[in-house]
């Protein structure tokens, strides 16, 4: 059918978009204007064609950032089987024994045994401890700038997490992803310290009941296994340090973490 | 029908990323915003490998599954973003409604304002004249991705381009 007499506008107008996106056979788009001509609307027509040909050429196309792309092809790496090699000092071991872990007693404790707050908080860390290290990419950001990683976290948690260690000779920063603790997103820091992966998680006190109640200050860790988690309290923020470390060492690195003037219960 | 392959999904699925980006900043008019979007559709797009069938269009399965992870922020009131929906029980327009366009688009159009007029549309708006005249999706692909009928693509893209050049023209006016 190539007259416009008994066609539909919707007819048109496919034939149209079909036309001026290049889709049309050779010769259809001649024998359409012909059609549009005698109808008295190839005006109205060519002028929807002007303005797709402007979006086409002028509007903005939006690079996708290295981090997205690194992230998407982090998921299709290995085809599901390997796991970052980042992690590999975790070991599949270590993996295993943390799911055994989560909700298991507390064997180590510098200050007494936790209240229930702690507790409940380090049970978070060594969970997010174990998702970042099973994932093939544990970082969604391998910004090693914490300025910039903080500035990262704020549209992606609602809020900036205050963080004072931006990493050192011995204990480097590599990276930032979001974690999920009870429903509420938190903030986790990726260090390593000699080699071995540390995961600092900061937590929006007012974020569940059960950490609204943790006093300030406080520090205490416990050690599951081979991973030790440090918790305290700092105003509006809680934070926790989790990693195969010896907890004296995550204390001085805690007192990094937060402002230097922390002083910590112990 | 081919079976669906991870592996092979995955790849796929690479290849669009700076698309659904490109998608997503347009939406949500921020970089920080748009990565997090994509980031967010692309985990839900994984979580459901298993119910793309291989063969069809990955592009618009990803961008429908971007605006629908929009729109649910967007309800949540997570954006700022001028997001004006159509009215319940909207009257299709015919073509011969709009009338003739007499205007004409500016001479040296510049990139900023077509960006700037573009920003200014409806997000549906919006959306409509990116997914056919920068992505370049077919009407049908469009239809999945707004998830209205195809009639409804055609006459509400009819008006968005109509309302943009309007626009445009003020730029030159200015």
């Amino acid at each position: 059918m190539t007259g416009s007499e008994g066609m539909e506008p919707r007819d048109l107008a496919s034939r149209w978009e079909d036309a001026i996106h290049g889709r049309s056979a050779p010769g259809e788009v001649e024998a359409l204007r012909r059609e549009l001509a005698r109808a008295g609307r190839l005006a109205e027509f060519e002028a929807q064609a002007e303005a797709a040909a402007a979006v086409r050429g002028l509007a903005s196309r939006h690079q996708a950032p290295e981090t997205l792309r690194q992230y998407a092809a982090s998921l299709g790496a290995g085809g599901g089987a390997s796991r970052n090699l980042w992690w590999a000092a975790v070991g599949g071991a270590l993996a295993a024994s943390l799911v055994l872990a989560v909700g298991a007693q507390l064997l180590w404790d510098r200050a007494g045994r936790p209240g229930e707050p702690f507790a409940a908080v380090a049970k978070e860390a060594q969970a997010e401890f174990q998702r970042a290290g099973l994932e093939r990419e544990p970082s969604q950001s391998r910004a090693r700038e914490l300025a910039r990683l903080q500035r990262w976290f704020e549209p992606r948690v609602n809020f900036r997490p205050l963080v004072f260690f931006p990493g050192n000779e011995e204990t480097s920063l590599e990276g930032a992803r979001v974690g999920l603790a009870e429903g509420v997103k938190v903030a986790s820091f990726l260090y390593k310290w000699q080699g071995k992966p540390l995961v600092l998680v900061v937590f929006p006190a007012q974020g569940s009941p059960a950490w609204v109640s943790m006093p300030e200050r406080k520090w205490v860790a416990s050690r599951t296994g081979d991973l030790t988690v440090s918790v305290w309290r700092r105003g509006k923020y809680i934070y926790s340090l989790a990693g195969d470390v010896p907890a004296e060492k995550l204390r001085d690195l805690a007192r990094s973490i937060t402002p230097p003037d922390e002083k910590f219960d112990s | 029908m081919p079976r669906p392959n991870r592996t092979r999904f995955l790849r796929e699925l690479e290849t669009h990323v700076d698309g659904a980006y490109n998608f997503a900043r347009w939406l949500t008019g921020g970089s920080d915003e748009a990565e997090d979007l994509v980031h967010d559709a692309l985990a839900r797009a994984l979580a459901h490998w298993n119910q793309y069938t291989p063969g069809t269009q990955m592009k618009s399965w990803l961008f429908t599954i971007v605006r629908r992870t929009f729109l649910n922020r967007l309800r949540r009131g997570k954006y700022e973003v001028n997001s004006s929906e159509y009215p319940e029980n909207e009257e299709l327009l015919t073509m011969e409604s709009q009338g003739a366009d007499p205007m004409r688009l500016p001479i040296g159009l510049l990139r900023r304002d077509l960006d700037a007029a573009l920003g200014t549309l409806p997000e549906a708006q919006r959306s409509l004249v990116l997914l056919a005249d920068l992505e370049e999706l077919s009407l049908e692909e469009i239809a999945g991705v707004m998830e209205i009928p195809v009639g409804t693509v055609k006459s509400r893209l009819w008006r968005a381009r109509h309302l943009l050049r309007q626009k445009l023209a003020g730029y030159e006016e200015a």
